[in-house]
């Protein structure tokens, strides 16, 4: 009896899980595998992180931690889409990607800051 | 031509005056805007090249968000590196050390910090995901002199990174927080803009058949290093750090040109023995 015949004698459920392990080592040629329990939780992590970026961004004192959440976030968001693209990686990534701009735009003012230090440091000299 | 060149001296010297955007009250640095849209013309550049470089779009825009973590972190550790000498004084003296830290984490960043932060996570994208690091190089490599084109013009909006004192060619920074308002200085930043964007069009257009991402890569390094070196004798902002009277940027720029020629040497005969 040859393959294709031992094939079909099998049970159908036992043929689709066979059908269904082959199809997912075909999707993957890098070699790269999905988790996907572990892309479920970065993917709520990042959605999180992504939500408290924003909030610190509008606080005066916390704005500041924002920038580290959003990065944090975004790297997370990029694991969980890569592994398992969800709803849930997709929205982490829009809020980390929409906190950095913020940042970027309004934070980052390299003038501000090196006047500051310069002016402390040449008091302390 | 000189009539031509006269208007946009007059143009840059009255636009130096603003730092700032103004949108119904809300206050916007023009540093900030221009950095983004610097990151956003490197982001379509590298989309547009992906298709030569064989990446997939989805894989080059992960990476340019990995690029961007690298150029925020990298280029704020290697700040803080420059100043590090000062920092114990600063935090024993600061009256309000949060202040401190807010004006520390928020602004100040140097660019060869910024570059190889975006190649140590270029780096990680290729290695975590598996993609060739060689292609990412072709993708991006272009894209990272066209932002920084956009960031220097940034920069002189903001009047930082400015030049020498200098009469003759000088503009007046009369709003910017850093540049001192009544000192004429030479807009080293326009003469960065302009040069990285010519680098920009050379390894867009001029080298456009080009597949080897890391011979890209070595040109941008060995045409952009020496120029920074240049320039930085025209530099007037002394905070950034010196020594041996070379700048802490001239001195990166040495020690990427000879660890860029090494590593070209190392594999051309690495190439010629395998042949």
């Amino acid at each position: 009896m040859n393959n294709q015949q031992q094939f079909q004698q099998q049970d159908p459920i036992q043929q689709q899980r066979q059908q269904h392990a082959y199809q997912q080592s075909q999707q993957t040629p890098n070699g790269y595998q999905p988790q996907p329990q572990a892309a479920g939780g970065l993917a709520i992590a990042s959605l999180i992180l992504g939500i408290v970026s924003l909030i610190f961004l509008f606080l005066p004192v916390l704005g500041y931690i924002g920038i580290i959440t959003a990065l944090v976030g975004l790297i997370l968001a990029i694991v969980a889409r890569k592994q398992q693209p969800t709803g849930i990686a997709t929205a982490g990534l829009i809020l980390n990607i929409i906190a950095l701009v913020v940042v970027t735009i309004v934070f980052i003012a390299c003038a501000i800051c090196v006047s500051e230090v310069s002016r402390i440091a040449q008091q302390l000299r | 031509m000189l009539a031509t060149m006269a208007r946009a001296w007059i143009l840059f010297s009255f636009l130096s005056m603003f730092p700032n955007l103004m949108i119904h009250n809300i206050t916007l640095p023009l540093y900030g805007i221009m950095i983004f849209l610097g990151c956003l013309a490197g982001l379509f550049v590298a989309l547009g090249r992906s298709r030569r470089a064989a990446i997939k779009k989805e894989d080059t825009f992960y990476a340019f968000l990995f690029g961007i973590i690298g150029l925020i972190v990298g280029g704020k550790l290697l700040y803080l590196l420059t100043i590090s000498t000062e920092l114990p004084a600063l935090f024993r003296n600061a009256i309000d050390k949060f202040e401190l830290i807010r004006v520390l984490l928020t602004g100040g960043f140097v660019f060869f910090g910024s570059l190889i932060g975006i190649f140590g996570m270029l780096v990680g994208y290729s290695w975590a995901f598996k993609i060739d690091f060689k292609k990412l190089l072709l993708a991006f490599t272009p894209a990272i002199p066209l932002a920084q084109s956009f960031g220097r013009i940034g920069c002189f909006f903001a009047g930082c990174c400015h030049g020498i004192k200098s009469e003759a060619c000088g503009v007046y920074f009369l709003h910017s927080a850093v540049a001192p308002p009544n000192i004429k200085l030479f807009p080293v930043q326009l003469i960065e803009a302009f040069g990285t964007f010519l680098i920009f069009c050379l390894l867009h257009f001029v080298f456009r058949q080009v597949q080897d991402g890391y011979f890209l890569f070595a040109l941008y390094i060995f045409v952009y290093a020496p120029f920074r070196f240049i320039l930085e004798f025209w530099r007037g902002d002394d905070l950034r750090g010196s020594l041996f009277r070379l700048s802490t940027s001239q001195w990166i720029s040495l020690l990427l040109i000879l660890v860029v020629s090494v590593l070209w040497i190392y594999r051309s005969r690495n190439s010629i023995r395998t042949e």
